[in-house]
C-alpha cells in the first residue's frame, strides 16, 4: 500500500469495500439457504418431540387397550392447528386410536414401514416414533403435521435478507462516501498549499512593511534631529546676535574713545607748542578740554559696562540652553544628594507663589517622609517648570495641587514600575487639559503649545530626562477640560533608612 | 346369554392381543386379564433388590383357582421386562411366594383372600384379585367388569405397603384409585 500514490489508494479503497459488500451478500444468501433448510429440520424435530410426548403418555392406554383414554390424548394434540393427523398403534400393529383433519387424507390402519420420517404431499411431514414404557415396547405413534408455512419461512428469511441488503447498502454508501472524502481530502490539500503560499506572501509583505516602517521611523528621527538642530540654531543665533551686537557697540565705543584721546593729544600739542608767552590761556584750555574728555570717557565706560553685561547675559543664556540640551540628552552633570521632597518644596514655596501670580492658588498635601536621591537644584527647577506649565494651562485662574506620598510598589502591582519603596510627587491642575494628540507629543523636545517666544518646548522633555537619569519615571494623565496630573515617581533612598531609624 | 353378550362386546372393543392368533380355549375375559397381568409390569416400579440376579425371571404367580387354563403361559412366552423374562408359576396352598413379583389370587372368599394377602403383606409383590372377589379385598389391583370391559381398580395404600410405586399412567386408567393423592 505504501508504494501506491494517494490517488491510487483513493480508488482502491471503494473497490475493496464493494468487494466486501459482494462477499457479505454471498454470505447472506448462504445464511438464508441454511435457514430455509434448518427450518425443515427444526419443524421435523418439533413434530418428533410432539410424537414422543404422545408416545410417552399414551403407553398405558395402548397396553390396556383403552380407546377412550388414547383418543383423549390425541384430541389434546389435535388442538395444535399444525398437526394434520395422529394415530396410535399397538405393539402388534393394530390402530388403537387416531384422528385426522377434515379434508385431509385418512390415516393408515397399520403403521408405515419403519423409517424415521417421510415427506408427503402438500408440504406435510410424517413422523413415526415407537411407544415404550421403560424398556418395554408398547406400540407406536404416527404424527402427520404441516411443514413450516411459506409465509413464516419468508418472514424468517426476510430478516436476514434485509440485514444483508442493509449491510451491503451501507458498505456501498461507505465506499462512495470514502471516495467523496478522498476527493475532498485532495481538495483540502490543494487549499492548504494555496494557504501556505498566501501565508508566505503575507509574511514577506509584513517584512517589507516593517522595513518601510523602520525607514519611516528613521526619517522621523532625522526630522526630529533637524527640528532639534533648527531650534538650537535659532536660539543660539539669537544669543549670538545679542553678543555680537554688544561686542560691536563695545568696539565702536572703544574706537570713539581712542580717536577722542588721539584728537585731544594732537590739539593739546598744537596749543602748547605756541608757548605760554604767546597764548596765556592755552594750558587752561587744554586742561578744560582734558576735563571734558574725562567726562566723555566716563559716559563711554558706563556704556561699555552695559554692553559687556549684555554680552555676558547672552553667554549665560547660551550656557543655560546647552545645559538643557544636555539634560534632554540625559547627560547633564548631576550632583545627587539625599533630598526630602517635602522640605525641598517648603523651601521654594514663596518662589512658586510668586511665579503663579494672582488668581491661582497652590494647595500643598505633603505626606512624604522618605528621602530620595536626586539633584536638589534640578528638582526645584523641575517643580517650578511644572507649576509654570500648570499656570499657563489655566489662563482664567484655578487650583494647583502639589502632593507627595510614600508608596510601596509590590512585584505584581505594576509591571512598569520596579518593586520597592517610592516617593511620588504629583502636580495637578484644573486647567484646560490636553488632547490625545498633544498628550502623545508632550515629552517631545521643542514641542510646545505656548505662543511663539513664550515657551521653549524643552520643559517637560528636560524633566523627563532628569527624572529618568534619577532612576524615576514620569506619568502624565490629562483629558481636554479635565485638567492635567503629572506624577513623578522616584525610588526611595535606601541609605537614608538607617539614618532615619537612628 | 350374558356370556354371549360379553363375548361380543370384547370382540368389538378389540382384544387385539389375540385377535389374529387362533381362538384360545379360555374365555375372552380371562384372555384379556392374562395380558393385563404382564402388561401391568412396566407401569409398576419394584424396589431395588427385588430380583436376586440381573437376569432372574419375572414371576407371575397364580394362587388358588387358575382361570387362565394355561393361556397365561402362552401370553408371556418370549416376553420380558428388560432382562427379566416372564415366567408363570402355580403356587400350591402353603407354598412360599418368594421371588413372585405379581401374585394373581384366584380365591373368591374373603377369608382365603385375606390369608394370601397377609402372606405377601409388606413384600414387594403386586397382588391382583379377580373381578368376582369382594370389593375392597385389600389387594393392590382388583379386576372389575365395567359394561363388558375389563377394567381395574388400584389400592395405592396397599401398593405403598408393599413398597411398590405405580405409574400415574396406570392410575389414570384405573376405574377407581384408593388412597390417591
Amino acid at each position: 500500500m505504501d508504494s501506491l500514490s494517494p490517488q491510487q489508494r483513493i480508488i482502491l479503497r471503494p473497490l475493496t469495500t464493494i468487494l466486501a459488500a459482494a462477499l457479505l451478500l454471498l454470505v447472506g444468501i448462504f445464511a438464508m439457504g441454511y435457514q430455509f433448510r434448518s427450518a425443515h429440520v427444526e419443524r421435523l424435530r418439533q413434530l418428533t418431540s410432539q410424537a414422543n410426548t404422545l408416545a410417552a403418555s399414551v403407553t398405558a392406554a395402548i397396553a390396556f387397550n383403552d380407546h377412550a383414554a388414547a383418543q383423549e390424548y390425541i384430541k389434546a394434540l389435535m388442538l395444535d392447528p399444525r398437526i394434520d393427523a395422529v394415530a396410535v398403534y399397538s405393539e402388534s400393529g393394530q390402530r388403537v386410536a387416531g384422528a385426522h383433519r377434515q379434508g385431509s387424507a385418512p390415516i393408515p390402519s397399520t403403521p408405515p414401514a419403519p423409517g424415521k420420517w417421510a415427506q408427503v404431499a402438500n408440504g406435510l411431514m410424517l413422523v413415526d416414533v415407537p411407544a415404550r414404557q421403560g424398556t418395554t415396547p408398547i406400540g407406536s405413534v404416527l404424527l402427520r403435521g404441516t411443514g413450516t408455512p411459506w409465509m413464516v419461512q419468508l418472514a424468517k428469511i426476510s430478516g436476514v435478507a434485509l440485514l444483508t441488503l442493509m449491510g451491503a447498502l451501507m458498505l456501498t454508501v461507505v465506499a462512495l462516501a470514502q471516495r467523496a472524502l478522498g476527493r475532498a481530502n485532495a481538495d483540502l490539500h490543494h487549499r492548504a498549499d494555496q494557504l501556505a503560499e498566501a501565508n508566505a506572501q503575507l509574511t514577506a509583505e509584513m517584512e517589507q512593511r516593517s522595513r518601510a516602517e523602520e525607514a519611516l521611523r528613521q526619517s522621523q528621527k532625522m526630522e526630529a534631529v533637524g527640528q532639534l538642530s533648527g531650534g538650537i540654531a535659532h536660539d543660539f543665533n539669537n544669543v549670538l546676535m545679542v553678543v555680537k551686537t554688544a561686542l560691536a557697540l563695545l568696539e565702536k565705543r572703544l574706537t570713539q574713545h581712542q580717536s577722542a584721546i588721539e584728537g585731544f593729544a594732537r590739539a593739546a600739542d598744537e596749543r602748547l607748542a605756541v608757548g605760554p608767552e604767546q597764548d596765556a590761556a592755552g594750558p587752561l584750555a587744554v586742561l578744560e578740554h582734558g576735563r571734558e574728555l574725562v567726562k566723555q570717557g566716563e559716559s563711554r565706560r558706563q556704556q561699555i559696562a552695559h554692553y559687556l553685561e549684555t554680552a555676558h547675559g547672552g553667554i549665560d543664556k547660551a550656557a543655560a540652553l546647552t545645559r538643557r540640551l544636555l539634560a534632554f540628552a540625559r547627560q547633564q552633570p548631576l550632583s545627587p544628594t539625599s533630598v526630602q521632597l517635602d522640605t525641598l518644596i517648603l523651601g521654594i514655596q514663596t518662589l512658586l507663589a510668586h511665579s503663579v501670580g494672582a488668581g491661582i492658588e497652590i494647595h500643598y498635601q505633603l505626606e512624604s517622609r522618605w528621602h530620595v536621591l536626586c539633584d536638589a537644584n534640578q528638582m526645584e527647577t523641575a517643580i517650578l517648570n511644572l507649576v509654570i506649565n500648570a499656570r499657563d494651562a489655566m489662563p482664567d485662574g484655578g487650583d494647583i495641587t502639589i502632593s507627595t506620598l510614600d508608596v510601596s510598589v509590590g512585584a505584581e502591582d505594576d509591571p512598569d514600575v520596579a518593586a520597592g519603596d517610592h516617593v511620588r510627587l504629583r502636580v495637578a491642575d484644573t486647567g484646560t487639559g490636553m488632547s490625545e494628540d498633544v498628550l502623545s507629543r508632550a515629552f517631545d523636545p521643542f514641542f510646545t503649545t505656548k505662543p511663539v517666544g513664550k515657551g521653549t518646548g524643552l520643559g517637560l522633555s528636560t524633566i523627563l530626562g532628569y527624572v529618568m537619569q534619577s532612576n524615576g519615571r514620569v506619568d502624565i494623565d490629562s483629558k481636554p477640560g479635565m485638567g492635567t496630573t503629572i506624577d513623578i515617581l522616584l525610588p526611595r533612598e535606601v541609605s537614608s533608612v538607617s539614618a532615619e531609624v537612628a | 346369554m350374558a356370556e354371549c353378550v360379553l363375548l361380543v362386546v370384547l370382540m368389538m372393543t378389540g382384544a387385539e392381543g389375540f385377535a389374529q392368533s387362533p381362538v384360545p380355549d379360555v374365555s375372552l375375559e380371562y384372555a384379556v386379564k392374562a395380558t393385563y397381568l404382564y402388561k401391568m409390569a412396566p407401569f409398576v416400579n419394584w424396589p431395588p433388590h427385588t430380583f436376586t440376579s440381573p437376569d432372574a425371571p419375572f414371576q407371575i404367580c397364580v394362587v388358588g383357582r387358575d382361570p387362565f387354563n394355561g393361556f397365561l403361559e402362552k401370553a408371556v412366552a418370549g416376553r420380558a421386562l428388560g432382562a427379566h423374562r416372564f415366567a408363570v408359576r402355580r403356587l400350591e396352598s402353603g407354598e412360599s411366594g418368594a421371588n413372585c413379583q405379581i401374585v394373581f389370587i384366584g380365591y373368591t372368599r374373603p377369608a382365603e383372600i385375606r390369608d394370601v394377602l397377609r402372606a405377601f403383606d409388606g413384600k414387594p409383590v403386586l397382588t391382583v384379585t379377580d373381578s368376582d372377589a369382594v370389593d375392597d379385598s385389600g389387594s393392590v389391583v382388583q379386576f372389575v367388569m365395567d359394561s363388558g370391559h375389563v377394567r381395574f381398580e388400584v389400592d395405592n395404600i396397599a401398593a405403598m405397603r408393599n413398597h411398590l410405586t405405580i405409574s400415574s399412567k396406570l392410575l389414570n386408567l384405573a376405574l377407581a384409585v384408593k388412597g390417591a393423592g
